[in-house]
């Protein structure tokens, strides 16, 4: 052989062992010329394959037979260095085949390319690697970055869609989403997250875990089985129908849904798709199970950490309120290691220690250095006593802050041992007692205080010029004032449980005993007097008040007496007593209800009825059975007296007539209040005095006037005569001289007319005087004064009409029977109708009234006329005075009118002011009513 | 003629003084009050004016005369009263008659007075009563 052949058998051989293919393509021609191993390469044998172009053509994959056949062109037309392409080719078997040719042109001796020569490569396995490479790196890149994120992101949702957008981002797929399985009826599959590409694909695919048609996809499948499931050609997978139309047009190709796992159960899934199909190889899903496993941790790791943080939170919270109690209450707490001495104090033993919180570590030294000086033995005694043997530690002791106060420090502890007895460490509280101690402090010197006071008030007790005593519920006296004491005697050592009854009269002590019982009894404040004896014997009256001291149940505890000397006042009392019964006035006081309270010798004895029989009557209720009696309308009226000056609080003033078998006597009572301390009348005393012999001195004086005033009451009647008889003299002259001269008669007539009148007047003038002079009782009979007042106003009515003034006449309904001589009141009445009627206005009013009281009659004549002012009112009743002047008035209306009505036993009064009219007021006892009939009996 | 006026409240009284006057010839003018009188004694100028004494009125009789005289400081007065009393001191410039008096007795007074002669009447004024 030689070195070519020799050379070309190498060769051959190389070419053999490498698998290199070989082609000669003659272009002229167009047939091809392939060695064994091309063939072998694609599974043929030798006669198998024909040198026909278009076989070739044929064989290679349609995707690259345009570029491969483009790029023989354009490397046939420009030749270059080499040719070389890679591209897919059909193996016997059917599948695909990753070539790498590479070839150059031969050229004939004209430069024209007559041969194309070339090797074959199978690079399917090399191609292969490649690919899976790629995809394995970029798994690995998803799952790096995710787990990089996962220390990013805040929670679980941000961590989902952050695994979604980097599948897709850094993945390079189409989309993302991750489900999650529900557990409800229709076993759906909720996105819970998604990146990529989604025209509207998640929402309305409707992917369930339920073994249907929408859960035969691969994200129902990987569910269920909790394995990866992968649709590599979702154009063709017939589980990916409910899908495909949608999946095509967003551009999926092929899709993987792998399970999300913890503690091996199956919550949801994580599906990819991507643009190509089958793009989901062995180690890729590995990869990407990885990748579902660590977004599953990560989802698991967020929630743990989340509720880790919330613990911590709550911890912190916990411990930041502790820290607020202990600074509130100056607590703190504190830890002593005894090997070490070093101690742990929480912050607010530092603040107690006037130092920041933390500030510096303490040692057993530090402290024991801020400890008082002369508390530190104290304390290092304390904690000796607690390591060697109780286990207890509790100690006060003062501490000095580093601005010199001092805070007081209460600290409670426990020492814990090891398993060998020996004391390891020392743990407790302590607080800052400082306000404590000075609020008791403050508390002490109150008391102090009010002990002092006490001493204080005691000195007073004993000082005052009072007896001041003390009794227990039972009586029996717990304190006695120093007076109390020295007045009965006693020394003060006595003063507790001395029996003070032994003091009291004997006379009064069944009355001070009942009286106390009763106030015991009823728990009420009372007043009792009594007489107690002095040191020397003497007895002294005093008056007790003593009020009950309540717990506050209302139970009473304690009694305070106070006991006032009232043995001067007493003497008073007896004195005026004694005097006011041996008064010859009637002397009686009444109380609020009008009842005898009192009643004095005097009256007992004007009455011959014992005093007793008054007490609590009312006056005039007495029965009095014997003479001598009072007036039954003086009685009444004294009664109504009586009441009225309580009402008014004004004392009064009333005469009364009291008939003894011998004698009738007048006694003028004085009603005269007494108020109690509010100044409410509380009682009204009664003081008659006898002014029988005053009044007949009076009446004999009267008499002696009278006698003495007849030159000037002749006078009046010299005038009152002379007047009209001078007018008569003078009318009858003129009438004759008319009627001598011849002058008209009717002239004479008036004169006559006017000398008739006058004469009348002089006689009703005579008349009257003669009733005057005579002033003995005329004869009288039971009448009605309402009938005596109707013929008196009939008389003066023709009067009235004339003056143009109306009456008005109301009378009592019931008749007012009267003992008098009708003609005579009649005639009183009558004049003082006149003289009302005479006063008023034209056009005016004059009242008749009548009245029923109990024992009287009452007739009111009431004008709204010129009235009268006092002077003229102080005259009113003298004779010979009248304002009537020539309208015919006599001068001796009201006088003889007030000489009827007294006559009668009656009253007139008269009230007036001027310009306001005149009230004449007429009194007339009625007559006592026919024995059986009701009503106004005698008293 | 002689002008007379008269005070008199009482209306009967006043009226048979004026007629019984009037027939003696004396011009006569008559007033019921006080002032009356004053406003008629400014416009008739009386030579005499008979006053009655017992007015019942803001001034006494003699008050009114002595009212009268100042006016008419040539005015003669002649009081007429029914009291018993004695004539009052200061008038005896005036006439001076008790009722009742015969008419003709008040004439003889007016023309006394007139004449300066201020006696009264007899037997008025000194008559008491027994």
């Amino acid at each position: 052989m030689n070195n070519f052949q020799r050379s070309e058998t190498v060769l051959r051989m190389a070419i053999r062992a490498a698998k290199i293919g070989l082609w000669d393509w003659d272009l002229s021609t167009n047939r091809v010329v392939y060695s064994t191993e091309w063939k072998h390469q694609l599974g043929y044998e030798d006669h198998e394959i024909s040198g026909e172009f278009s076989e070739w053509e044929s064989r290679v994959h349609p995707e690259d037979l345009l570029r491969v056949t483009k790029g023989l062109r354009t490397y046939l037309a420009v030749p270059s260095d080499g040719y070389e392409v890679e591209f897919r080719i059909r193996h016997r078997d059917g599948s695909w085949r990753w070539i790498l040719a590479q070839a150059s042109v031969m050229a004939d001796e004209h430069g024209r390319a007559r041969h194309m020569v070339g090797s074959h490569v199978d690079i399917t396995e090399q191609k292969r690697m490649e690919t899976e490479l790629r995809h394995v790196n970029r798994a690995l890149r998803l799952v790096s970055n995710c787990n990089k994120s996962l220390t990013r992101v805040s929670d679980e949702a941000a961590w989902l869609n952050e695994v979604c957008r980097t599948a897709v981002e850094v993945g390079g797929y189409r989309m993302a989403w991750v489900g999650h399985a529900e557990q409800d009826e229709g076993k759906s599959v909720r996105p819970l997250a998604q990146a990529g590409f989604n025209p509207g694909y998640i929402e309305s695919a409707e992917v369930t875990w339920a073994d249907d048609r929408h859960g035969g996809g691969p994200g129902g499948r990987a569910i269920r089985t909790g394995r990866p499931s992968i649709a590599r050609n979702i154009t063709a997978d017939p589980t990916f129908s409910p899908w495909r139309a949608a999946a095509v047009r967003a551009g999926y190709k092929s899709s993987i849904s792998l399970p999300l796992q913890e503690s091996g159960r199956t919550f949801g899934i994580l599906s990819i798709y991507a643009a190509e199909p089958d793009a989901f190889d062995t180690r890729e899903v590995q990869i990407l199970s990885e990748l579902a496993a660590d977004l599953a941790f990560g989802r698991t790791f967020l929630r743990t950490r989340d509720e880790r943080d919330r613990a911590m939170q709550a911890l912190e919270e916990s411990r930041r309120k502790l820290e607020e109690a202990q600074r509130i209450a100056h607590v703190g707490h504190w830890e002593r290691d005894l090997e070490t001495e070093q101690i742990a104090w929480s912050d607010e033993l530092y603040r107690i220690c006037g130092l920041r919180a933390q500030e510096r570590p303490l040692r057993r030294a530090d402290l024991l250095e801020m400890i008082h000086p002369e508390d530190r033995q104290k304390w290092a005694r304390s904690c000796y006593e607690a390591i060697s043997g109780t286990g207890e530690y509790d100690v006060d002791y003062r501490l000095v802050r580093p601005d010199g106060t001092i805070r007081v420090v209460r600290s409670h502890g426990a020492v814990t041992r090891d398993r060998t007895g020996r004391a390891r460490r020392m743990f407790g509280i302590a607080q800052d007692v400082t306000e404590q101690r000075e609020a008791r402090a403050a508390l002490e010197r109150a008391l102090d205080e009010i002990k002092t006071s006490e001493d204080r008030l005691r000195v007073i007790i004993d000082t005052i010029p009072a007896m001041i005593s003390s009794n227990l519920p039972d009586g029996s006296v717990d304190f006695a004032n120093r007076r109390w004491m020295e007045f009965v005697g006693r020394p003060m050592e006595e003063r507790q449980g001395w029996g003070w009854e032994r003091g009291i009269h004997p006379d009064d002590l069944p009355g001070v005993i009942e009286r106390w019982r009763a106030a015991t009894a009823t728990g009420e404040s009372v007043e009792i007097e009594s007489r107690i004896r002095r040191a020397d014997g003497e007895y002294r009256w005093f008056l007790h008040r003593s009020v009950p001291l309540r717990d506050e149940e209302g139970t009473v505890i304690r009694w305070y007496s106070a006991s006032t000397d009232i043995e001067d006042r007493r003497r008073a009392e007896q004195t005026l007593l004694a005097l006011t019964e041996n008064s010859p006035d009637l002397i009686a006081r009444f109380d609020r209800n009008g009842r005898y309270q009192y009643v004095n010798a005097a009256i007992e004895k004007i009455t011959t009825v014992p005093a007793r029989e008054y007490l609590g009557k009312r006056l005039g209720d007495v029965t009095e059975t014997q003479r001598p009696r009072a007036r039954v309308h003086d009685l009444v009226d004294l009664r109504r007296a009586i009441d009225h000056v309580f009402v008014s609080g004004e004392g009064a003033e009333r005469e009364i007539n009291i008939s003894a078998p011998d004698t009738e006597r007048i006694f003028n009572v004085r009603l005269v209040p007494e108020r109690d301390d509010a100044g409410r009348v509380a009682s009204v005393l009664h003081i008659g005095r006898d002014v029988t012999d005053q009044r007949r001195a009076e009446r004999e004086l009267q008499r002696a006037e009278r006698l003495a005033s007849v030159g000037n009451f002749a006078a009046g009647i010299a005038h009152e005569i002379n007047n009209p008889v001078g007018s008569i003299l003078l009318s009858a002259r003129t009438a004759l001289a008319v009627l001598r001269d011849g002058k008209p008669t009717t002239m004479a007539e008036e004169f006559l007319e006017s000398i008739a009148s006058d004469a009348k007047r002089c006689g009703a003038i005579v008349k009257n005087v003669l009733r005057l002079a005579r002033q003995e009782t005329s004869e009288r009979s039971p009448s009605d004064l309402n009938g005596v007042v109707t013929s008196a106003r009939d008389h003066v009515h023709w009067y009235a009409d004339q003056s143009g003034v109306a009456m008005r006449t109301e009378l009592d309904p019931s008749p007012l029977p009267v003992m008098a001589n009708a003609l005579e009141v009649e005639q009183a009445i009558a004049n003082l109708l006149r003289n009302a009627i005479e006063a008023s206005e034209r056009g005016g009013a004059v009242v008749l009234r009548t009245e029923m009281s109990d024992t009287a009659g009452t007739v009111t004549i009431a004008d709204s006329g010129r009235g009268m002012d006092q002077a003229q009112l102080d005259r009113a009743f003298d004779p010979f005075v009248s304002s009537r002047g020539d309208k015919g008035g006599t001068g001796l209306g009201l006088t003889l009118t007030l000489a009827i009505i007294s006559g009668h036993g009656g009253k007139l009064d008269i009230a007036s002011v001027p310009g306001r009219g005149t009230t004449a007021i007429v009194t007339v006892p009625l007559l006592p009513e026919a024995p059986g009939s009701a009503g106004r009996s005698t008293p | 003629m002689i002008k007379v006026l008269i005070v008199d409240d009482q209306t009967g009284y006043r009226r048979a003084l004026a007629v019984w006057l009037g027939e003696r010839g004396f011009l006569v003018e008559v007033a019921a009050s006080a002032d009356a009188a004053l406003e008629a004694a400014r416009v008739f100028r009386p030579d005499v004016a008979v006053v009655d004494q017992a007015l019942k009125d803001r001034m006494h009789g003699s008050e009114l005369s002595a009212a009268l005289r100042t006016l008419l400081p040539c005015c003669a007065t002649v009081a007429i009263s029914g009291c018993l009393v004695a004539r009052p001191p200061g008038s005896e410039r005036a006439g001076w008659l008790s009722k009742p008096f015969e008419p003709d007795d008040l004439v003889s007074a007016i023309r006394d007075v007139l004449r300066g002669d201020d006696a009264g009447v007899p037997g008025a004024g000194t008559e008491q009563l027994g």
